[in-house]
């Protein structure tokens, strides 16, 4: 191989790799989101996370609380998407139990869930919905407490994800 | 604490507190409560007008309600920068006027923005729980972001809790 082949080379696999690594800051720019739950003694707050894969890529922030607490649900879902308006899009949002605290990505059963709500809306850039919403519950388990984008027309969506363990 | 969320929608209602000769929005609210449903539509209610006697709805304490909600544009032209805004909160007395949200009264609050063209709608699914005992005002509004009106359209009930 020449030198000049191989100087090519390197810089599309440069080139190459640049894409595949941007990807993922590429995909986080559509929507932002700040979901958190708040508990007598702790609280936790998990931002924008990126579906596939279902799990996403970051840890999931754990609050704990005691049976009968009352807690304090809250997200705020913003569009970063600069391109015109997301017609349609649906933004569901739920609270539903898990096996254990970081296992599934999607609750078992909607009629499991603690409260489960939806939107359907355009999002123009700048765009947002949010909710805050007091609750209780009143069984011990872990809990998956998920906002997340569907049908945005786009090959991911996304979603903000954090675990409650009432005890 | 006064959230995020609150201000959000605080700061959109106080932008646009003027008068109102609404025309350009339908909203339909229908709240259920396990086989116990009720729809109510309206629109066209100007904010200077006196309120009508709210829709009432019964339901037991820790009961699963849920509310769902769509807001359809009427009028002609597209109304920008539209906020809609649900919310259930707990009230003295049936037909109190709405108070203002202090949190610790409001069981559920949800808020979003768009752009309504013509035909456009939007809807949401909201459920909540209600645990203390009282009445509840359940209300819809949706406010376009320019002089056109301050309360455009708007559906309301109030929640026995017993």
């Amino acid at each position: 191989m020449s030198n000049e082949a191989g100087a090519w080379m390197k810089r599309w696999a440069i080139i190459a790799a640049f894409v595949v690594l941007s990807a993922p800051a590429v995909c986080a720019e559509h929507y932002t989101i700040t979901l958190s739950i708040e508990a007598p003694h702790d609280r936790a707050e998990a931002h924008s996370d990126i579906d596939p894969p279902s799990q996403g890529l970051n840890p999931r922030p754990v609050c704990h609380a005691r049976r009968g607490d009352e807690l304090t649900f809250q997200f705020i879902l913003t569009s970063n998407f600069p391109h015109g308006t997301k017609k349609d899009v649906t933004i569901r949002y739920f609270i539903a139990p898990q096996t254990r605290a970081g296992k599934e990505a999607s609750p078992r059963t909607s009629k499991e869930a603690v409260t489960e709500g939806t939107f359907v809306m355009d999002f123009k850039p700048d765009g947002r919905v949010g909710v805050r919403q007091r609750l209780h519950i009143d069984q011990a388990g872990a809990f998956l407490v998920r906002v997340q984008s569907e049908h945005s027309d786009s090959d991911h969506e996304h979603f903000a994800a954090l675990d409650l363990v009432v005890e | 604490m006064t959230t995020r969320l609150h201000l959000f929608a605080a700061a959109l209602v106080l932008a646009i507190a003027v008068c109102a000769q609404g025309a350009g929005f339908e909203a339909e609210l229908k709240l259920s409560e396990g086989k116990h449903e009720k729809t109510i539509k309206t629109a066209k209610i100007a904010v200077h007008k006196t309120l009508e006697r709210r829709a009432a709805f019964d339901g037991p304490v820790g009961g699963q309600f849920t509310a769902s909600c769509k807001i359809t544009r009427a009028g002609k032209d597209e109304a920008k920068d539209v906020l809609v805004h649900f919310y259930v909160v707990r009230i003295d007395r049936r037909g109190e006027a709405p108070p203002p949200l202090e949190p610790a009264r409001v069981v559920i609050e949800g808020a979003w923005t768009m752009d309504f063209p013509p035909g456009e709608s939007s809807s949401a699914r909201l459920p909540f729980r209600i645990d203390k005992p009282g009445v509840y005002l359940v209300r819809l509004e949706a406010r376009p972001n320019v002089e056109e009106s301050a309360m455009d359209a708007f559906v309301e009930l109030d929640v026995d809790v017993k």
